[in-house]
C-alpha cells in the first residue's frame, strides 16, 4: 500500500478541548475514503490538517511527504478542498470562480469543468448565492476537482442535500476521478450512501480514530451474531466483540471474527456498513476506550 | 492574482476614485475664488514690501478666506475612513464568511494572497493619498501664501489641519490607517468590530502623535527685552513660523506665562514709583518658543516616518497572524 496521507500521534487542541488525539494514520492512495462519525467528533479537524488550514497541536501530518501547514507550496498544489457549507463568494458568478481558480492554480482543467457545469445546467453567469443548495454544491465540488489534486478532501458533501441531488454528487464525483489515480477523502455522518461508493473507512469518535480500514476486508471480519446468552461468554473470549445488547436469554452483538464462528447455537449475519459503524460509534459511546457489553 | 484582487476590489478602487474626484472638484472651486481674490488685489508683490497699502489687502484677504481651513477640517478622517471600510474588512470579511476556507486553499499560499492583496490596497492608497495631498496644496496655495507673509497665521503649514494632509504626511497616516485596520481584522476576526477597533486605534495614535509633533525639533527660542514696562514688543520671529508658547523670562532665567506671575515677585506694592523700579530691577524679556516655516520638511518626514514604523510593526504583526495563528 503506498500512503499518500501519513500522520504520526497527530493531535490538535482548542483552548482546553482535544478535538482529535493520538491519531496514527496511513490511508492510502487512490479510490474513495470515508471518514464518518457524530458530529463534533472531530472530522472536519482531521481534514483541516490535512490541506493545511489547521497547524498540529502534536505529532506530525503529511501529504506526500511534506506538512500541509508547514510548507503550504509544497503542498497545496496536490490537495483539493470543499469545506463544510461550501463557502464560496456569493457576489461572484460560477464563471468568475472558474477565472479565480485558473489564476490562482498552475493546474486547472477548465474545459472540463466547464462541460460538467454545461450538462448539470448550472447557470455559469448567475451569482453563487442565487443558486440552489444543490447547485452551489456542483460548483464548489467542480472547483475542487479542477484543480486536479492527488487528494480531494471534501467535509461533508453529502449534508443538505436532497437524496437526488447526492446521488448527482456522487455521481459527478466517480466519474471525474474514475480513470485517475485521485484520492478522494471524504467525511459524512450519512452512511447509507457510502457503501457503494467507498472503498476505505475510518471511523473518528470522541477526537479519537476508531477503525481504519479497506471497507470490503473490514464487513468481511466483521458478523452480526444473535445467540442464547448462556453461549456469550465462550463466544466473547474467542472474537473482539465491537457493541454487544443482551436480553435476559439472548445475546446480540456485533463482532470482528478471527477465523470462523463453529458453534450452531449462533446465528450468524454478515454485516451492513450501517451496522458496523453504529457498532463502533455505539462502542465509544458506552464507554469510551475498551469494548464492553451494555448489560450481562 | 490580478484579476481577484481587481474584481474583490473594483468597488472599493471606484469609491477612492469617486472621494478623490469630489474632493478635487470642491477644492478647484475654492482655488478658482482664492486665486481670483489674490489677484484682485495684487498680493503678489506683498511678500517683499510691507508697505501699509499692502498690510491693509493681506488683512482684508485673510479676514475673507482665513476660515477657509475650516473647511479643509473634515478631509482629516479620510484615512480613518480607508482603514475602516478597505483595511478592516480585508481580512475580517474572509474569515467571518468563511471563504478562507475556500481561497486559501488555492494553488497561492495564505502568505502570497495577503502579501499580495496588501501591496495593491497600499498602492492605490498611496496613488490616492500623493493626489489629494497635492491637490490640496495647489488649491490653497494663494491662502498659504498669503499666511506665510502673516506673523501669527491662522492656517499655518506646521499645524493641523494643514500639515496634515499636504506634503507626506497624508501618505503615510493614510497607509497606517490601512494597515492597522488589516491588523484590527487579523485580530478581531468580524467586520464590525475590527472597523471599531481601527477607529479607536488610528485616533489613539494619530491624536498624540499630532500633540507630540512640536517635539520632533527642539523648537526655537527668541526673547525681546521690555522697555518702559511696556510688553508690546514682541520678539522678531520668521513669517509664518509656528509659536508654541510665549511668555516673560526675567534677568534670573526665571520663566513666567503671564506677567502678573513675574509681577507678583515685586508684591505687596508701596508705591506706583516703586513697583515700576521692580519690574525694571527684574530686566523681564518676552520670550517666543517657536517652529520656524522652513523646517516642514523636517517634521514631515519625522512625522511620516513614524506612520511609516508603525504601519511596518502593524502588518508585519497581521502576516504573522496570518500565516502562524489563524489555524
Amino acid at each position: 500500500m503506498t500512503a499518500i496521507v501519513e500522520t504520526k500521534a497527530l493531535a490538535k487542541r482548542y483552548g482546553n478541548n482535544w478535538a482529535l488525539r493520538n491519531c496514527t494514520l496511513q490511508l492510502p492512495q487512490g479510490g474513495v475514503i470515508a471518514l464518518v462519525g457524530p458530529n463534533g467528533a472531530g472530522k472536519t479537524t482531521l481534514l483541516q490538517l490535512v490541506v493545511g488550514l489547521l497547524r498540529p497541536t502534536e505529532g506530525t501530518i503529511t501529504v506526500n511527504h511534506r506538512r500541509p501547514f508547514d510548507e503550504p507550496a509544497a503542498v497545496l498544489p496536490h490537495v483539493a478542498f470543499v469545506a463544510q457549507d461550501r463557502p464560496l463568494y456569493g457576489g461572484l458568478t460560477a464563471d468568475e470562480h472558474l477565472t479565480l481558480g485558473r489564476q490562482l492554480n498552475k493546474k486547472w482543467a477548465d474545459d472540463a469543468v466547464r462541460n460538467r457545469f454545461g450538462r448539470l445546467r448550472i447557470p455559469l453567469d448567475r451569482k453563487v448565492r442565487h443558486l440552489s443548495g444543490g447547485q452551489q454544491a456542483q460548483v464548489a465540488l467542480g472547483l475542487g476537482l479542477a484543480k486536479q489534486a492527488d487528494v480531494v478532501v471534501l467535509d461533508e458533501p453529502l449534508a443538505s442535500l436532497d437524496p437526488l441531488a447526492r446521488q448527482e454528487f456522487l455521481q459527478t464525483l466517480m466519474e471525474a476521478i474514475s480513470e485517475t489515480g485521485t484520492t478522494v477523502l471524504l467525511s459524512s455522518h450519512i452512511v447509507a450512501e457510502l457503501e457503494r461508493t467507498c472503498d476505505y473507512l475510518l471511523i473518528i469518535a470522541d477526537a479519537r480514530i476508531q477503525l481504519a480500514g479497506d471497507i470490503e476486508n473490514t464487513l468481511a471480519t466483521h458478523r452480526r451474531v444473535i445467540g442464547p446468552l448462556e453461549s456469550w461468554p465462550a463466544l466473547s473470549s474467542l472474537h473482539d466483540v465491537i457493541f454487544a445488547s443482551h436480553t435476559p436469554r439472548q445475546a446480540t452483538a456485533v463482532v470482528r471474527v478471527n477465523g470462523q464462528i463453529f458453534d450452531p447455537v449462533w446465528e450468524v449475519h454478515p454485516v451492513t456498513l450501517e451496522e458496523l459503524v453504529l457498532a463502533y460509534l455505539s462502542r465509544t459511546q458506552s464507554e469510551s476506550g475498551e469494548p464492553k457489553e451494555a448489560m450481562t | 492574482m490580478r484579476w481577484l484582487l481587481w474584481r474583490q476590489h473594483r468597488f472599493e478602487m471606484m469609491c477612492i476614485a469617486l472621494t478623490l474626484v469630489l474632493c478635487a472638484a470642491f477644492l478647484s472651486l475654492e482655488h478658482l475664488t482664492l486665486a481670483s481674490a489674490f489677484a484682485d488685489r495684487s498680493l503678489g508683490q506683498c511678500a517683499s514690501s510691507s508697505s501699509p497699502s499692502c498690510q491693509t489687502s493681506l488683512n482684508a484677504f485673510v479676514n475673507q478666506f482665513g476660515s477657509m481651513n475650516l473647511s479643509i477640517y473634515w478631509m482629516l478622517i479620510l484615512p480613518a475612513v480607508l482603514g475602516i471600510f478597505i483595511g478592516a474588512p480585508l481580512v475580517a470579511r474572509e474569515l467571518e464568511s468563511g471563504t478562507f476556507r475556500f481561497v486559501w486553499v488555492q494553488g497561492v499560499t495564505r502568505t502570497r494572497w495577503f502579501v499580495a492583496k496588501v501591496a495593491a490596497l497600499a498602492v492605490a492608497t498611496v496613488v490616492a493619498a500623493a493626489a489629494l495631498s497635492v491637490i490640496i496644496s495647489w488649491a490653497l496655495a494663494p491662502l498659504i501664501r498669503v499666511e506665510g507673509i502673516l506673523l501669527m497665521p491662522s492656517l499655518n503649514s506646521l499645524t493641523t489641519p494643514l500639515f496634515d494632509l499636504t506634503g507626506v504626511v497624508l501618505i503615510a497616516s493614510s497607509v497606517f490607517a490601512l494597515s492597522i485596520g488589516v491588523l484590527a481584522g487579523t485580530l478581531a476576526r468580524t467586520s464590525v468590530l475590527a472597523m471599531l477597533l481601527t477607529l479607536v486605534a488610528f485616533a489613539a495614535v494619530a491624536v498624540p502623535l499630532d500633540m507630540y509633533r512640536p517635539h520632533f525639533l527642539q523648537p526655537e527660542t527668541a526673547t525681546a527685552a521690555i522697555q518702559g514696562g511696556s510688553n508690546s514688543n514682541l520678539p522678531a520671529v520668521p513669517p509664518g513660523s509656528w509659536v508654541l508658547k510665549m511668555g516673560f523670562v526675567d534677568a534670573q532665567g526665571r520663566w513666567y506665562d503671564l506677567l502678573s506671575e513675574a509681577a507678583g515677585a515685586c508684591l505687596p506694592i508701596d508705591s506706583s514709583a516703586a513697583f515700576d523700579r521692580c519690574i525694571s530691577n527684574l530686566g523681564l524679556s518676552t520670550y517666543v518658543e517657536y517652529q520656524p516655516p522652513d523646517r516642514f520638511w523636517h517634521l514631515q518626514v519625522a512625522q511620516a516616518a513614524t506612520y511609516g514604523g508603525l504601519s511596518l510593526v502593524a502588518l508585519m504583526a497581521a502576516w504573522w497572524i496570518v500565516r502562524r495563528r489563524i489555524a
